[in-house]
């Protein structure tokens, strides 16, 4: 059942997961812990749809849901850092208020509940070219993706190159693992942080832009299904390996392009959609070194 | 001459505590400057002002003669001080030279950092101050000694020609503490003025030019080393003449009460912590484990107490043989008791009440609890009786513990495991971070307990106090026990070679 | 990633400036969207409380946030976080309902006790899979109860899809059949919504008062989850308390589905407790995770989510009006500064001061 359609759906659907990863992956690092990634991609998908509706335009429409998702980031930095809030608390609580407030803006913007589809709405255009199609083997997997999706694989490189090669990236690791190392050498870990949080919202922004006019045109409320909180997982099993993050979102790709393939064969689509969430499970079950999940999570 | 730095008037307070007053401070370039005082006396968070960490509230301070305010580490560091901190400041999986650069990275044509170049930069800078460390291995990795080496250097790579110490010789041996001091005397030679902070008379004779005295964040003495006497200091470090002798009973052993057998264990990174260590205590005997730090102590401990159970061979409290399986309540059960090391960590929970935490460990105690239920009422008749014999400054049992000074705490710990009367006891660390009056108060309890003929494990980093509390000692070095002696047969030097693994006692493995 | 949750108590000035904010943000999307947030408002107000109708609309969405915010509360207390209720509900109360339904001759008497102890067993036995993972893998819990939330829904929307489907209906509406008459709540007073559902709300934040008030098992949650260190120091079994915990956690989960099916739906209908578990989190955190906070809590959320339905019914105001306005507040009610940034301090301070003369003259009588 594992043929080319498969594999270049596996590589198309771990783009929004892999995106997020990326994100908290910083995050991690640096030390914050934002579990507000599937509100920040929600919210996305919403104005990127909601901005290509009004202007017709995906420009727009990415524009917005980026710009949206980098202000919640700001958001939940603001009330954890500055005023003191919790961030698992504030992370569960924004991500609900995300699916709530997107829920509210649909009724009240366009009179719809449950989703919104339109001719209006103009999708990021899918990219063909000759160049990809003479590769070989992985030709046919290139074409026909949006620049988000050949992006979301860079920028798993660059955040590599940022975290573990960069000056910048000495000071996100110090921020995260010894906050108190930092600061006696003078590195102000609040603005490491806050630079970390600003990027983890622009890689949501684009992930949730790639969910409502990437791959389709529409929204739908509740359409993320858990990404966010699947790359959380992905971050916390890869230790910090961005070639082990990779992996785990391929995986968690496969397990959904999968599932979508599965549904072809009348499958019933409850039992193949939750193959991706208990993946999560079995991944939590089997994964190795847990000497080191340790020091992560306690 | 220009000072190399000078603070005037500084004053600092804390909610409820005035940690420095009005206390000024100068130091001449080429220099090693003593700061001594007891614990809280204020000398850190005087450093701490001068390094950028805090800001006086009243005060001026002057670096080579220019008035500066330092409002971060980064302005302290630019204006060429360094602080080596008592907890070290390294990042663990970070290598010697990113650590070292972690300030300041050296970086190559393309913005990424040149590692090569920083590596040669840290052999450079080793070689030239005599302090050899490899640049590219994790610092998590290294000996506690490397790590001090590469904070002393991470200072100098930053410029610091100022250099504050902050206690450095708490988890050194005697002859690493050596080594130490003839790197301080290396660094005044070229030039730097050093402050070391310590509350260790002995070192601080044997490398400063001069000393300042600070007690309860004033200064009460201010001194040339080559003029002055290690009594004098001691004057006036605590304000009167005190003995720190307590006197004993006469000392009668009776039988086994706790007797440890085999242990050995490896911990989670697979490194061997314990190596099959064999020992017993008796009834009416305080057995002290001297050692310094993170040479297996609390692996020992821990083991005994049954907070872990990756150790194989077995403990024996009052008969009872248990193994690592068993739990900590098991022990409990037959008659341990145990004062923790960390009594923040693992001996209080901080945001829960006084009473919340007496009652820790007592919860078969039939005084106050019945099967399933605890007697809220009878139990805080018994922890105020309780905790007013021992002495301890409270407000209300329902006063969160975290409010209570170290001393008291502490004290409020101690008392919490004697009301369970224990035929074992241990003692971890009894006296660290507390005052002298609570610290004889706590020793006198211990006294009081061996001679009722129970059994004390003392563990303590402070050699001193195991002398003068210990039947017998026991030392423990890099996991395995290494001698035992007794205060009378041995001097504090011979047990220091000890703990150094640089000798080992006839008849012992 | 530091999972480590320590609830930190909420002094009272922070709750209530996170209310006004929360309330504030609620008025400003209000206004955003074009209504009059005056109107809008005041009419979330009177459905709310302004009528005995409206009254016993709080109260029949009080009952199962009570019980859920118990769930949450207990978690909590215990040092761990259960994100996974509402997968724990749905499985619990369908696995109940299917009892019932097969079990349709037995009374009524019999057969609510015995569906409600299924859903509490089916409940705890979905929440044991994070407790397990916590305990015995030692990685955190909180991914693989969210996890198991999408596995439960899918699992229940299939189950009832394929197995349990209600023919006899027109619809395709994801429902089974209905329970028998004898076997659901009765209304307390005919014609208003009240059920035992809120007795039975009550009953269970009133044990977890008891047990947190007197019991060892209690002492023991509480201490392993404001120090699991010190209580295994102490010789407490912090992995059995949290084990135990989660457990009753999805069990009080498994319970509050049930009670909403048998006081209200009568048939298991999918997703027809959207949000039961958020919002019961939501209460038990402004609730302080303590059971007289999680009393207040419910009754404040249950009033809000009347209010908001009332409100939808009115204007065309979205009832998501309510998650706005609550996850607002939850997310300044641990911001324990916020109150000092916006002068509220200052104020309470003030308010305290006149207020003790009042309170002494009070004593004096």
């Amino acid at each position: 059942m594992i043929s080319g359609a498969v594999l270049a759906g596996a590589i198309q659907m771990a783009v929004p997961i892999l995106l997020c990863a990326t994100g908290a992956l910083l995050n991690d690092r640096a030390g914050t812990t934002n579990i507000s990634m599937e509100g920040a991609m929600l919210i996305s998908a919403f104005f990127a749809v909601a901005g290509s509706y009004y202007t017709s335009s995906w420009a727009a429409g990415l524009i917005a849901g980026v710009l949206v998702s980098v202000l919640l980031s700001l958001v939940f930095f603001l009330i954890t850092q500055v005023l003191g809030g919790d961030e698992l608390i504030v992370g569960l609580s924004l991500s609900i208020l995300m699916s709530g407030l997107t829920e509210f803006l649909l009724r009240q913007m366009f009179g719809r509940a449950g989703s919104l589809f339109s001719d209006r709405i103009q999708g990021i255009p899918k990219i063909q070219s000759e160049a990809f199609a003479a590769v070989p083997v992985l030709g046919p997997l290139l074409n026909g993706n949006t620049w988000i999706v050949y992006f979301a694989y860079i920028a798993l490189y660059l955040a590599y190159l940022l975290i573990y090669r960069s000056p910048f990236g000495l000071k996100i690791l110090a921020s995260g693992e010894k906050p108190d190392a930092a600061a006696t050498v003078g590195i102000n870990v609040v603005l490491v942080r806050f630079i970390c949080n600003l990027i983890c919202g622009v890689l949501c922004g684009l992930a949730g832009v790639q969910l409502s006019i990437g791959y389709l045109t529409l929204f739908t409320e509740g359409m993320t299904v858990g990404r966010g909180f699947i790359a959380l997982g992905a971050v916390m099993f890869c230790q910090g390996k961005p070639l082990r993050l990779l992996g785990i979102t391929l995986f968690f790709g496969l397990a959904q392009s999968l599932s979508n393939q599965m549904q072809l064969f009348q499958l019933p689509s409850e039992l193949v959609l939750v193959i991706p969430y208990i993946a999560v499970i079995l991944l939590t079950l089997f994964h190795l070194d847990k000497k080191k999940a340790n020091s992560l999570s306690g | 001459m220009t000072y190399a730095f000078e603070m005037r008037g500084i004053t600092k307070r804390f909610p409820g505590v005035t940690a420095n007053e009005d206390v000024s401070l100068a130091v001449e370039w080429g220099t090693v400057h003593g700061l001594i005082g007891e614990n809280g006396a204020g000398k850190t968070t005087l450093m701490k002002i001068l390094y950028g960490m805090y800001s006086a509230d009243k005060g001026d301070i002057f670096i080579n003669g220019e008035k500066v305010s330092l409002r971060s580490p980064k302005d302290a560091i630019a204006k060429g001080v360094g602080m080596v901190h008592q907890h070290f400041t390294l990042v663990p999986s970070l290598t010697v030279a990113q650590n070292i650069i972690l300030g300041k990275p050296v970086c190559k044509w393309n913005g990424l950092v040149d590692i090569s170049k920083a590596n040669q930069l840290v052999d450079e800078l080793s070689e030239r101050y005599g302090m050899p460390v490899k640049p590219d291995i994790s610092v998590g990795e290294l000996p506690v000694a490397m790590q001090q080496r590469v904070e002393i250097l991470k200072a100098l790579y930053l410029g610091a020609d100022t250099l504050i110490m902050d206690e450095p010789t708490a988890v050194l041996t005697p002859q690493e503490i050596e080594r130490l001091l003839e790197t301080l005397s290396e660094l005044r030679r070229q030039g730097k003025c050093i402050v070391l902070i310590t509350h260790k008379l002995k070192e601080l004779l044997s490398v400063t030019d001069n000393i300042t005295v600070l007690r309860s964040g004033k200064v009460t003495g201010r001194v040339k080393t080559s003029e002055s006497s290690e009594k004098e200091i001691a004057a006036m470090m605590v304000g009167k003449e005190i003995s720190l002798e307590v006197p004993k009973g006469t000392f009668s052993p009776g039988k086994d009460i706790l007797r440890v057998e085999n242990l050995d264990c490896y911990d989670r990174m697979g490194v061997h912590v314990l190596k099959d260590v064999n020992f017993q205590v008796r009834e009416g005997e305080i057995v002290g484990i001297a050692g310094v730090q993170g040479n297996g102590q609390t692996e020992l401990i821990e083991a005994i107490a049954g907070m872990r159970s990756d150790f194989s061979g077995s403990v024996t409290i009052n008969g009872k043989k248990f193994q690592a399986q068993d739990t900590t309540l098991s022990r409990r059960n037959a008659g341990l008791s145990h004062i923790p090391e960390d009594r923040q960590k693992t001996g209080a929970a901080l945001e829960s009440s006084i009473l919340n935490n007496f009652l820790m460990g007592g919860l078969k105690n039939p005084a106050y609890t019945t099967r399933h239920t605890i007697r809220y009422k009878k139990a805080a008749d018994a922890a105020q009786a309780q905790l007013q014999k021992f002495d301890v400054r409270y407000a209300g049992l329902n006063m969160a513990a975290g409010a209570l000074s170290g001393g008291n705490l502490q004290k409020v710990i101690v008392a919490r495991e004697f009301y369970q009367e224990p035929s074992v006891l241990i003692a971890a660390q009894p006296s660290r971070g507390v005052d002298i009056g609570a610290t004889m108060f706590i020793h006198e309890r211990l006294i009081e307990l061996r001679d009722s003929g129970k059994a004390v494990l003392l563990v303590s980093g402070e050699l001193s106090e195991i002398m003068s509390l210990s039947d017998r000692i026991l030392v423990l070095y890099n996991g395995e026990i290494v001698g035992e002696t007794t205060p009378s047969e041995s001097t504090e030097e011979d047990i220091g070679l000890l703990m150094a693994g640089i000798q080992k006692k006839e008849g012992c493995p | 990633m530091n999972f480590e949750f320590r609830q930190k108590p909420i002094r009272f000035q922070t709750a209530f400036a996170a209310v006004l904010i929360g309330l504030m943000v609620g008025l400003v999307a209000v206004a955003v969207s074009g209504h009059d947030p005056v109107m809008v408002f005041s009419a979330l107000l009177k459905g709310a409380l302004g009528d005995p109708y409206a009254i016993s609309s709080t109260l029949r969405w009080t009952a199962p946030l009570l019980i859920s915010s118990t769930a949450a509360a207990v978690c909590f207390a215990g040092g761990m976080f259960n994100m996974g209720i509402d997968g724990q509900l749905y499985v619990g109360s369908l696995a109940g309902t299917v009892v019932g339904l097969y079990l349709s001759d037995l009374p009524g008497i019999l057969l609510i006790p015995i569906m409600m102890a299924v859903s509490m067993i089916c409940g705890a036995a979905w929440a044991a899979v994070p407790a397990l993972i916590r305990v015995k893998l030692n990685s955190s819990e909180i991914v693989p109860a969210l996890m198991m939330n999408y596995i439960g829904i899918y699992l229940t929307d299939y189950l009832v899809h394929y197995h349990f489907m209600d023919d006899s209906g027109l619809g395709l509406s994801l429902q089974t059949s209905e329970l028998p008459r004898g076997a659901v709540f009765p209304k307390i007073i005919p014609s208003l919504q009240i059920t035992p559902a809120i007795l039975i709300g009550l009953l269970v934040v009133f044990l977890f008062w008891i047990i947190i008030k007197t019991s060892k098992a209690g002492y023991s949650a509480i201490l392993s989850g404001l120090n699991p260190e010190f209580a295994r120091y102490g010789g407490i079994d912090v992995d059995r308390t949290r084990v135990a915990v989660m457990l009753i956690s999805g069990a009080l989960a498994g319970l509050c589905g049930m009670v909403e099916i048998l006081s209200i739906r009568w048939r298991y209908e999918s997703g027809f407790a959207p949000s039961f578990g958020n919002d019961g989190l939501l209460a038990a955190l402004l609730g302080n995770t303590t059971p007289l906070g999680a009393l207040i809590g419910s009754f404040f959320m249950g009033a809000l989510r009347a209010g908001s339905l009332a409100v939808e019914r009115s204007t065309d105001v979205s009832r998501s009006l309510t998650v706005i306005i609550q996850t607002s507040i939850i997310c300044f009610v641990s911001a324990r500064m916020v109150s000092k940034y916006i002068g509220f301090e200052a104020a309470a301070n003030y308010l305290s001061r006149f207020l003790k003369p009042l309170k002494k003259k009070g004593g004096d009588q």
